[in-house]
């Protein structure tokens, strides 16, 4: 081995760099995975051996043998000319080509069909009139869109007469005069008969095939097809994507894939999404799951830095155009996440865009126009009614009334009246608009995709945009036989004019919160600054309006993804690919606020420019090697080698005092008052070996081994390299001699799968000691500070999560009905939480791999053809349960998380879900100050009539404000479900959307701000239904100023069920030479929620990024109904 | 391409998966934005700003933590509990070891410590000028010194931690005896008075610890350990030195524009050139339903028995005892929850929570309220003592007639409770009453006076649950 090494100079280039097989190898393998079908036919093993036989009874035989049909036109294939031909288990591929080479017979694989042609050098296409007793047959094939299907086998039935569709795909054959049947297959349609009758021209249209288990799907490093799936992987298509308007791709997961639930933390346009497949797994670190793109894991930075009050939450996704997408496949089981092994553990995520055809040219113009509108406005009390309340708490504090009675204040309650209606201020009809025009098609040689989007969506928040402009290209060119190249490459730019969304400094706060009896304009004309005004005793909130029409908060965002690669086969069924490629994302927020929004109004003017810029390197070698030994035994194997490596860079600054606003942050010199800057540089690198082996025993028997072995720079010097293997096992009932003859089974197949798989989302130099440098001051000038600030763990590693997983796929009636089901058990230890150390370390925590957690599940997901023919109406449907419980922490069995936005306190305790809600059990309210005095230590000190009463959980007799609480409600769901009707008749199409999330609990902040004190607006119900003493109620206590913070509550039931979407298309019957086919369609989007949440939508998760606290509502951007009008034109 | 070909191509393919060590600096995690241990202390400026660090992390101390401690468990103040349920619980002693200021107290003290134990360990090894080098680690010493001091008046008896911890896994460390803590920290404050300037007077350093500020607290280390001789001794040191003085009117002490003035020894210091660098005192003693714009206040006050102590015509009631405030824009706003403490107003505040009041951890009044409480111990009423608090009894007058007179012809005993009744007077809501009365034995009966029928195990707070949790040597404090 010495030897050969030194022999090769390139192995010393490879210890230094990271990209060296790229220079050793050019390779090679399947184009886009989806062409494995025609590759697998090829590689079916053939013994045959002939001599001087006609070439058609040699066709016959290579037909049972390779399970393959041929079809071709008799008189253009001579099939009587004699040939010899030997093999002993050899490739069909192999095969042919010494077959039909000398023949100067070439052949495309259609299906399960091989076509053969005459080469073009030969000679001519015999003319009609040859063929004098037989009747020349045209026809045009399409698909159910009405778009050309070239490459479709069409044969005459009992013969081995056919032909092919060509690009156009039309056809041409000669026929018998009388009864003949023309039979028309293709791959991933049903195959159609057809009777001729009388007629020489026919139009055929192919409907999709629904049995779709020759569907191949999209796994890591490859593609397998649906039968031949060992592990939980769900997938959805352009249809789905289509469907809805969404600015980014994760959003339509949302209701339509069994056990991944989606929730939009923000729906400002282009805002954030909490994605959870099969539950959280970590308590401190990363729950989301792998994203990879094309074979490109991304990673998802924080967007660049704002001032503060510029808090919100981009979606780094958006950069992705959602149409670009051919197809999301959700991997969930270890079987099929562990070949991303210490980024698995979470589930995968993989993105494939769409990628030109064989055959078709097609210009696609897609355009839609839509508006938008909040979906509800909430009833909130007026201005009569909120001063008013701010009077009647000033009278049970014991002091005077305010308004109408100073001389600051001297209108009275009455005259007050409605007063502003700040939601209809900020709120507004918001239009949306999205264009793209897509060219593709290919030859045998070259395929191309090239696309250009603009999207362009204003929030229903005034001053609220997301804009994006995306730009795809993908190409797959065959230089050889044996070498293929191809690219995949996006170029995006985004422009996010984004608004605050924490509480009540932002907009939405603002105004849900803010008296109504404060005006816009102040009486000089200018922004009313002050809550009413000075002295008014309402809570310090900004004038939204004001914040929203003078301040600015832009996120630039630019990202350029893309890869190359080259497949090289190696040897027959032995396939090297090597891709490199990068991901380079940039993003840059300019924040400024002038002196009329009440966070500067002290500074006169306050700017801030943050950037970020990560830059992403990816080598992958990857060795596939496909072997069928005999009809028993099949193997698919991957082996790889990949690096990645990420950089960070982040800068901030900002700056006060300007002398003037009009340049904004694009210019903080101008300011006079120069804060210091901060950087930040940060570094991942992660080294993989990866392998999988697929073995199929009697194609009924499925055994698939995985492992990849990841090391990783996060890791601590002692854990550099983890070691993540699954295995699944499965077997196709279905295809047992005694179903196989079934009439109402048609599909079952039962699958087992258990492996590991790790989560490296635990941050970065963690295992490092370190110290940071701040400033602080001696009298008025700032100096600066090094300090120690974390201590060191040489043991730190990944979190581990082992997965079991039972499912059944099962169709009845020629898999008219479609049932899977899967059960799971999650269990992931070596939890990484903060250890506390005794403070006389100078430490308070250390970061350890201790404690563990479990998820368990059960999902299903159905699917069903009701009728077809003329109508046609399927049926699909989804639904997930998943069970979280805490199985170990590290100290002690339990700690309180306080959210640090709403200070609500969950409870991660052992035996109960992450992040249930810890407070005290509201009990209704003291009726009479005597009831209080005869309740003793049952009430709290200062209670009053009308003061809310808790309850002395733990019935000491004594209610305690810190032992008297309990867990009082989760925001995890029980389950969470889709469903999908779609009903298309000739050219119309309507699909009908529903989605709900059952038996989680909202913390709703909101109430807790505005019900706790007049200062801020309470919802109408309130000012109905608060106890007074003339009017006593049991359901909300008295205007003062009580607790309610952390108790039930607070509380409130967040099921929902959503029509979330309805959309109707229709394909306009128009056939020009310039139009190949359009389809114009209405759609809506959220149209009616079914909920008992009093705030604007219950589908709410502020503090998006926890894991310990989920359902809080901390004023979020409300959901909107969207009307859009689209439609596609296809060239 | 010949098979032979091929199979080369692929058996370079399949020994490239196995070299591994082609990207094994991929693997190495080198820090990029920030210092490791081995680069923080290179040179005089990593020195300085490692001692900065210091005097930063003494701010979680010496803000409201040091006066809930200090002063809620005396008989001054009290506080709100609807603003502060926690504060509330150690004001009317129904604390636990749970009770999250403990910890908190706890906890910043020995982080501030680590700091120091840091600078002592680190900086002799630097080249430097050596003046500056050893100033620099007597900074340290003074602030460890003072740390340890808080932790055994508060504790009793502490981990005594002078190194660096290196081991995070063998974290069980003991309690050591009170005395042998204590002679940690006068050695401590010894090597500080020999290498501190007497004053700063550039920018950036104006705040540090001086001479007179390492004298001055082992004054009042002495004074609590009864040691009256050398308490005298440091105390008249600071005195003679003339290098400070009372500020005349009262008024000034606390003024924000007037910090780190002549009566000033050693204050934490704070500033409102960013709201980040501000002190919370002014929010949390604020009058009620008024600060700055519409906030709900401060929940600190007074208790009306201490604002009813005062002798007619005492200055220092009219500043600092308050129940109605002019607002910068002219509006009276009135107390609705009795008297408020009115030391840290300021009109130029930051922030809800953030104000420019430094904290005022010695200054010249404690001093000469000291030496008269040193001398009375050692030889009764003498002049100089006389002249000592009659200095501070003085001023309270402002140049007026009425007010507290000179005090004269008073027993030992009699001298001692005026001392301790001066120091409440004078230094109220700085964090000094309870080690005051701790120090001459009245808690108990001050907190009995306020109707907390409490018992020793009130001496001292409890070792913070969660402390014990964590380090299992830790023992708990009798009655807890």
């Amino acid at each position: 081995m010495k030897k050969f090494r030194d022999s090769f100079p390139l192995f010393t280039l490879m210890k230094l760099t990271c990209l060296p097989l790229l220079i050793t190898l050019v390779s090679v393998s399947l184009t886009a995975a989806r062409d494995g079908m025609a590759q697998d036919l090829l590689n079916r093993p053939i013994s045959i051996q002939f001599e001087n036989r006609d070439l058609k009874t040699v066709l016959r035989r290579l037909e049972k043998a390779a399970n393959v049909k041929f079809t071709y036109v008799p008189q253009v294939v001579e099939t009587q000319q004699k040939v010899s031909v030997r093999a002993s288990n050899d490739p069909l591929e192999t095969v042919l080509e010494r077959l039909l080479k000398p023949l100067n017979i070439s052949y495309q694989v259609s299906g399960n069909y091989i076509v053969l042609r005459k080469k073009p050098t030969s000679s001519a296409m015999p003319t009609p009139a040859m063929m004098a007793v037989d009747q020349l047959i045209s026809g045009t094939v399409v698909d159910e869109k009405g778009e050309a299907l070239p490459g479709v086998s069409v044969l005459l039935k009992g013969t081995q007469r056919g032909t092919t569709t060509n690009s156009q795909g039309t056809f041409q054959l000669a026929v018998p005069e009388k009864g003949s049947v023309l039979v028309f297959s293709f791959v991933g349609y049903q195959t159609q008969e057809i009777a001729i009758g009388n007629q020489t021209t026919l139009s055929i249209r192919l409907a999709t095939d629904d049995k779709a288990l020759s569907e191949v799907v999209v796994i890591g490093y490859g593609a397998v097809k649906k039968r031949d799936l060992t592990g939980s992987v769900s997938s959805i298509g352009t249809n789905e994507l289509k469907a809805q308007p969404i600015s980014s791709f994760n959003q339509a997961l949302q209701g339509r894939v069994s056990g991944v639930q989606v929730t939009n933390a923000s729906n400002a346009p282009g805002g954030g999404v909490t994605i959870r497949v099969r539950g959280g797994n970590s308590i401190s670190a990363s729950n989301d799951p792998l994203y990879v793109i094309d074979g490109f894991p991304v990673t998802n930075p924080a967007s660049a830095q704002g001032a503060n009050g510029s808090a919100n939450f981009p979606n780094v996704l958006s950069t992705i155009n959602p149409n670009d997408i051919e197809s999301i496949e959700v991997l969930k089981d270890a079987s099929a996440t562990a070949i991303y092994g210490s980024r698995g553990a979470n589930g995968v995520v993989l993105v494939t865009t769409r990628r030109g055809k064989e055959g078709m040219s097609n210009i696609d113009f897609e355009a839609y126009y839509g508006v938008s509108n909040i979906t509800k406005l909430l009833n909130l009390a007026t201005a009569e009614d909120q001063t008013a309340l701010k009077n009647e708490q000033l009278r049970n504090l014991g002091f005077s009334e305010r308004y109408g009675y100073t001389t600051a204040y001297p209108k009275k309650p009455s005259d007050y009246g409605v007063g502003t209606n700040w939601q209809k201020e900020i709120y507004r009809a918001a239009p949306m608009q999205n264009y793209q025009l897509s060219a593709s098609g290919g030859t045998d040689k070259l395929r191309y995709l090239i696309s250009g989007s603009y999207f362009n969506q204003d929030g229903i928040v005034i001053a609220n945009n997301f804009k994006r402009y995306t730009g795809r290209m993908n190409l797959d060119a065959k230089l050889s036989n044996r070498l293929k190249i191809g690219t995949n490459f996006l170029v995006t730019y985004s422009i996010n004019n984004g608004i605050n969304e924490a509480g009540t400094n932002g907009p939405v706060g603002a105004a849900r919160t803010i008296s109504p009896a404060s005006p816009v304009y102040d009486a000089t004309g200018n922004w009313q600054l002050l809550n009413v005004g000075p002295g008014s005793g309402m809570a310090s909130i900004p004038n939204p309006v004001a914040v929203l029409r003078t301040s600015t908060n832009v996120l630039y965002t630019s990202r350029v993804l893309g890869n190359v690669f080259a497949d090289y086969q190696i040897l027959d069924g032995l396939t090297a690919r090597v891709s490199v490629g990068t991901d380079l994302l940039t993003s840059r927020r300019n924040v400024f606020y002038t002196p009329q929004t009440l966070v500067a109004n002290t500074l006169n003017g306050y700017g801030s420019n943050g950037n970020s810029s990560n830059v992403n390197l990816l080598n992958e070698n990857t060795l596939t090697y496909t072997r069928t030994l005999n009809t028993n035994h099949a193997f698919d194997i991957v082996a790889g080698l990949t690096f990645q490596s990420n950089r960070e860079d982040r800068t901030y600054q900002e700056a006060q005092n300007f002398a003037n606003y009009t340049l904004g942050a694009n210019n903080l010199g101008q300011g006079s008052v120069l804060i210091a800057p901060t950087t930040t540089v940060q570094k991942w690198g992660l080294n993989s070996y990866l392998g999988r082996v697929n073995y199929r025993f009697k194609d009924r028997y499925l055994f698939t081994l995985t492992g990849r072995i990841d090391g990783s720079s996060r890791f601590g010097t002692n854990n550099k390299y983890g070691f993540f293997p699954s295995g699944a096992f499965a077997w196709r009932v279905s295809d047992e001699p005694f179903l196989k003859s079934s009439p109402v089974v048609s599909d079952l197949k039962f699958r087992l799968s258990y492996g590991f798989t790790g989560n490296d989302g635990i941050g970065l130099y963690n295992s490092l000691s370190s110290y940071a440098t701040s400033r602080t001051v001696f009298g008025d000038t700032e100096v600066l500070t090094t300090q120690a600030s974390t201590i060191g763990n040489p043991d730190l590693r990944w979190e581990k999560t082992g997965q079991f997983d039972a499912g059944v796929d099962l169709g009845f009636l020629n898999n008219r009905f479609q049932v899977t089901a899967d059960y799971y058990i999650k269990t992931t230890t070596d939890l990484l939480l903060a250890i506390d150390l005794p403070a006389t370390t100078g430490f308070t925590t250390v970061t350890r791999n201790i404690g563990s957690l479990q998820n368990h599940g059960f999902e299903l997901g159905i699917s069903s053809v009701n009728t077809t023919g003329q109508v046609k109406w399927t049926t699909s449907g989804n639904l997930s349960f998943n069970r979280n419980k805490v199985l170990k922490l590290a100290d002690a069995d339990q700690y309180l998380v306080t959210d640090p936005n709403t200070g609500m306190q969950t409870i991660v305790k052992v035996g109960e879900p992450i992040g249930s809600f810890y407070g005290r059990v509201f009990d209704g309210v003291w009726q009479s100050t005597d009831a209080v005095k005869a309740a003793g230590t049952l009430a709290q000190t200062g209670d009053l009539g009308g003061a809310p009463r808790f309850k002395d959980v733990n019935g000491d007799g004594v209610f305690n404000n810190t032992t008297d609480r309990t867990i009082i409600g989760n925001g995890l769901p029980k389950f969470i479900y889709g469903l999908t009707n779609t009903v298309s008749y000739k050219g119309l199409d309507l699909s009908v959307f529903l989605q709900g999330v059952q038996g989680n609990q909202i913390f709703n902040y909101t109430r807790s701000v505005t019900e706790t004190d007049p200062g801020a607006t309470p919802l109408k119900s309130f000012i109905d239904d608060h106890w007074q003493t003339d009017k006593p109620s049991n359901n909300r206590p008295s205007a003062r100023q009580w607790n309610i913070s952390n108790s039930s509550y607070l509380i409130e039931n967040g099921s929902f069920l959503r029509l979330k979407n309805v959309s109707l298309g229709y394909r306009l019957p128009i056939k020009t030479k310039a139009i190949k086919a359009a389809r114009v369609y209405i759609s809506g989007q959220n149209l009616l929620t079914f909920t008992q949440y009093s705030g604007y939508d219950p589908e709410v998760n502020s503090n998006f990024n926890s894991n310990t606290t989920y359902g809080i509502d901390n004023f979020a951007y409300p959901v909107s109904r969207t009307y859009t009008i689209g439609g596609t034109l296809t060239f | 391409m010949t098979v032979m070909n091929r199979i080369l191509y692929l058996l370079t393919f399949l020994s490239g998966l196995l070299v591994t060590g082609g990207c094994q600096s991929n693997l190495e995690e080198v820090p990029l934005s920030f210092l490791s241990e081995s680069n923080s202390f290179n040179n005089a400026a990593d020195a300085t700003t490692a001692i900065n660090a210091v005097y930063d992390r003494a701010k979680a101390i010496y803000q409201m933590p040091m006066i809930i401690l200090g002063d809620l468990s005396g008989e001054d103040l009290w506080v709100r509990s609807d603003g502060d349920p926690v504060a509330n619980e150690i004001d009317q002693f129904k604390y636990t070891a749970s009770t999250t200021y403990f910890d908190s107290f706890y906890t910043n003290s020995y982080v501030t410590i680590d700091r120091a134990n840091r600078v002592i360990e680190n900086v002799p090894k630097i080249q430097m000028d050596t003046k500056l080098r050893d100033q620099i680690v007597g900074e340290a010493k003074f602030l460890r010194a003072l740390h340890f001091f808080n932790l055994v008046q508060a504790f009793g008896d502490v981990p005594l931690v002078v190194k660096t911890t290196t081991d995070v896994v063998n974290v069980k460390i003991p309690r050591d005896p009170t005395e042998k803590v204590y002679q940690q920290i006068i050695q401590d404050l010894q090597d500080a008075e020999k290498v501190l300037p007497v004053s700063y007077t550039a920018a950036g350093e104006i705040g540090r610890a001086t001479v007179g500020a390492a004298k001055s607290i082992l004054a009042k280390v002495y004074l609590t350990r009864k040691d009256w001789t050398n308490a005298a001794t440091k105390a008249k040191e600071v005195i003679d030195a003339k290098t400070y003085s009372l500020v005349p009117d009262y008024k000034d002490v606390f003024t924000p524009e007037k910090e780190n003035g002549p009566e000033h020894i050693f204050s934490i210091q704070f500033s409102c050139i960013q709201p980040k660098y501000g002190s919370s005192m002014a929010s949390n003693f604020a009058i009620y339903f008024s600060y700055p714009i519409n906030l709900t206040g401060g929940s600190f006050q007074v208790t009306d028995s201490y604002a009813n102590s005062f002798v007619a015509g005492d200055y220092r009631k009219q500043v600092a005892v308050i129940t109605q405030k002019t607002l910068a824009d002219g509006t009276v706003v009135q107390s609705r929850t009795g008297p408020h403490l009115d030391k840290y107003w300021d009109y130029n505040a930051c922030g809800s929570s953030s104000a420019r009041n430094n904290f005022l951890v010695i200054r010249y009044a404690d001093v000469l309220l000291m030496y008269a409480e040193a001398l009375n111990e050692l030889n009764g009423p003498s002049a100089e003592a006389y002249n000592a608090i009659n200095l501070v009894r003085a001023r309270a007058r402002k140049g007026a007639t009425t007010g507290p007179q000179d005090l004269t012809g008073l027993t030992q005993a009699q001298f001692r409770d005026a001392v301790l009744q001066e120091r409440s007077w004078e230094l109220a809501g700085e964090g000094h009453r309870r080690w005051d009365l701790l120090r001459t034995g009245k808690l108990l009966a001050a907190a009995q006076k306020q109707g907390y029928a409490i018992t020793d195990k009130y001496l001292l707070f409890p070792i913070p649950t969660f402390e014990r949790d964590a380090n299992p040597a830790l023992t708990q404090n009798p009655g807890f």
